[in-house]
């Protein structure tokens, strides 16, 4: 999940690829950790390279406001699930849904 | 003389290839803001144009790759920017409202709606579709 801060009440960021931190969220072991975005900087293709960092990381699930299109390219082409949240949403929002229907 | 002449006519007109676009923008255009007087007209952006506007001045791609993203040659793609641009510039000057919305386009990406969780996401199969988050089944296919 894109994020601004390292916070679980942090809202989602409304860029992916240009946001902050990402927060990892297991959905098994219910774990949750933040990693830096190092690619905030570069000047273009910052999306990429974050794809290829999270995909080393295992991720197949990923939360953004706004995904760019060379990244949806992407991560459709590895199968990785893409998710848009249109309005103002924190991560525990999101963390809090998966676990309601897990319950369920 | 004549018959040939329209035959040729009939081989030119040629239907123009579908531009992939990833997402349609969620709002219809924009208004000038603190006008004094009536809007003097509008504009209108077709989808592939916002696409093709949103890949180079947002995403700073190359003509090249943003030509390849939206499945059409480099020279096609510099057209459907620069109209784009015009038309921009136009309702800037020309103080007009920009209305987004026509083309020939096809998504390249199907997009669905949780109407319980208010999330977009993506999918490719049409069947079954169930919502990555809550795994509920009301969902509305964004088109």
């Amino acid at each position: 999940m894109a994020t601004s801060q390292n916070s679980v009440s942090a809202p989602i960021d409304m860029h992916f690829g240009r946001c902050s931190w990402f927060c990892v969220y297991d959905t098994g072991t219910g774990e949750v950790g933040f990693v830096e975005n190092t690619f905030t900087s570069s000047n273009d293709s910052a999306g990429v390279q974050v794809v290829e960092m999270l995909e080393k990381l295992g991720v197949t699930v990923v939360v953004a406001g706004r995904f760019g299109n060379r990244v949806v390219d992407l991560l459709k082409g590895k199968g990785i699930q893409l998710i848009v949240v249109s309005k103002e949403k924190s991560v525990e929002d999101i963390i809090n849904r998966t676990k309601q229907s897990k319950e369920l | 003389m004549f018959i040939i002449f329209v035959e040729k006519l009939f081989v030119m007109v040629r239907q123009k290839k579908h531009r992939l676009i990833q997402r349609a923008p969620s709002f219809g255009g924009f208004i000038p803001y603190g006008m004094q007087h009536t809007s003097s007209g509008e504009v209108n952006l077709t989808f592939e144009e916002y696409e093709s506007f949103t890949l180079c001045d947002y995403e700073l791609l190359k003509h090249e790759e943003a030509a390849q993203l939206m499945g059409v040659s480099r020279p096609t793609f510099t057209r459907i920017y620069s109209s784009a641009r015009k038309k921009l510039a136009q309702a800037l000057v020309e103080v007009a409202a920009i209305r987004i919305g026509g083309g020939r386009i096809e998504m390249a990406t199907s997009w669905f709606h949780c109407l319980d969780c208010d999330v977009d996401f993506n999918s490719d199969s049409d069947k079954e579709v169930r919502c990555p988050l809550c795994s509920g089944g009301r969902i509305n296919k964004n088109w």
